[in-house]
């Protein structure tokens, strides 16, 4: 078996990494929106009452409906109502960055709600300034509490890019699902595919535990 | 000298501070006392202006507040002139012990009141441990030992011995009795007023939100009040 994972990765190797540049390329997009726009609404929505009952109600509605749905209701139905047609590869990354962008705002917004203004208070009696408080204090902290939710969502998101394939999206499952049809040896494909979402998740997974660990101990005072 | 007139604070429509006075001067010690609840925190936080008073003013030394105040961006707030140490501590979770008494000095750092300080309550043992990692009474000698690191000028203590042992209770009023003969005016709010009595020059009670007797050590033996009566014998039997 290892034999033919080896030819199909030499033998594939082509369309392999073309599926793979796709699927980066979409997930860096999403990646990239949600953590900047994203930190930037949970930080708008944790100062604006309005803007947070707003991105509560949005979390709502796309935390209900599944992902593969969103997907496909952006891809056909709307597209079909809107009468425009839109590139399969700018929906998909569209649907998925609104999603991440939703998902990094409220981690954002709550851990900047729940920051213990008290730590601040102690910051502010011993006389560091504002901008001390913040850059030795809040930011730290509020680091801290958030990164290891960051990863673990950056990850599923990763892993969420294979929907992308449904809507025809050139990524690597669809080109996993190609190379199947040609020389239906699912066990091998699989697992190639299986070892490539390993290299890229399996680290980010164990680097987002270890952190969990490290800062829940240091911070269990909270 | 700092000097607290006519404090009045509503929370949510109740009244928890009713005209409440304080005169601090420099090297004095004035201790709070009275009841859960009675307003001892309410009232060190409004002197503190870490919350602001519904009415009244504030005088330390050259600096005048009058309540309600408008918080102002530059707003010059008076510390670490003052500073005020939590009963709940509030070390900074994230950095070690030694940092936190760090942090705040960093820019005029004294090495040797370190030194003399660290060595005073015994902290050598526990300098690089995280908060997490420390004992109720080391995160509270750390946060007394912060807070003197300022050299300020008042200082406001929230039941800064709850955590600590008899022994230590008693090595720390020690300390404040010293840290008061240097010239800071500290304020010492507690529920214990057998360590009230020690160190006192002053003493108020309070309860429900107003004074109900003030006076030197004295009051906390022979009260005149029979709210304070009540208090101190339900203390002895405690004790």
């Amino acid at each position: 078996m290892l034999h033919t994972i080896i030819q199909i990765f030499v033998q594939y190797q082509e369309g392999l990494m073309s599926g793979l540049a796709v699927s980066l390329k979409l997930i860096a997009i999403v990646w990239i929106s949600g953590l900047f726009i994203g930190t930037f609404i949970g930080w708008y929505a944790h100062r604006k009452l309005l803007a947070g009952y707003c991105l509560k109600l949005g979390w709502l509605l796309v935390s209900s409906v599944p992902v593969l749905v969103i997907l496909f209701w952006l891809h056909f139905p709307l597209q079909k109502i809107i009468g425009i047609v839109v590139d399969p590869f700018i929906t998909a990354a569209s649907a998925l960055s609104v999603i991440n962008i939703i998902f990094v705002s409220i981690i954002i917004k709550n851990a900047l709600d729940d920051f213990p203004e008290q730590y601040a208070i102690a910051g502010r009696v011993t006389g560091l300034s504002e901008k001390e408080i913040f850059f030795s204090i809040k930011f730290p902290l509020i680091i801290r509490s958030v990164i290891p939710q960051l990863l673990f969502l950056q990850v599923a998101m990763l892993q969420a890019t294979i929907f992308a394939s449904l809507i025809s999206v050139e990524e690597i499952f669809r080109v996993a699902q190609r190379i199947n049809s040609l020389i239906y040896k699912p066990v091998e494909i699989y697992t190639v595919l299986a070892m490539l979402f390993l290299a890229v998740c399996l680290p980010l997974n164990y680097l987002a535990y270890w952190l969990k660990n490290k800062y829940t101990r240091n911070l269990s005072e909270k | 000298m700092l000097q607290a007139i006519n404090i009045q604070k509503k929370i949510k429509n109740r009244e928890i501070l009713k005209q409440v006075s304080l005169t601090l001067q420099p090297g004095e010690i004035v201790s709070v006392v009275g009841p859960s609840g009675a307003g001892k925190t309410s009232f060190l936080r409004a002197i503190s202006l870490i919350d602001i008073a519904d009415s009244g003013s504030l005088m330390i030394d050259e600096k005048k507040y009058h309540f309600p105040l408008k918080i102002k961006i530059n707003q010059e707030f008076p510390y670490p002139n003052l500073t005020v140490v939590f009963q709940q501590f509030f070390i900074w979770p994230h950095l070690t012990i030694r940092q936190n008494l760090l942090l705040p000095v960093r820019k005029n750092f004294d090495e040797r009141h370190f030194t003399q300080l660290v060595r005073l309550f015994q902290m050598d043992s526990f300098l690089n441990r995280y908060p997490s990692e420390a004992s109720m009474g080391e995160k509270q000698r750390t946060a007394l030992v912060r807070a003197l690191l300022l050299k300020p000028k008042y200082l406001l203590l929230d039941e800064v011995t709850s955590a600590l042992d008899v022994e230590q209770a008693q090595l720390i009023l020690g300390h404040l009795k010293e840290i008061a003969n240097t010239g800071v005016g500290i304020v010492f709010v507690s529920h214990a007023l057998h360590l009230a009595s020690q160190i006192s020059d002053k003493v108020i009670f309070l309860d429900q939100g107003k004074i109900v007797e003030e006076g030197t050590g004295d009051i906390l033996i022979n009260p005149k009040t029979a709210r304070l009566k009540k208090f101190v014998a339900a203390a002895k039997l405690t004790n």
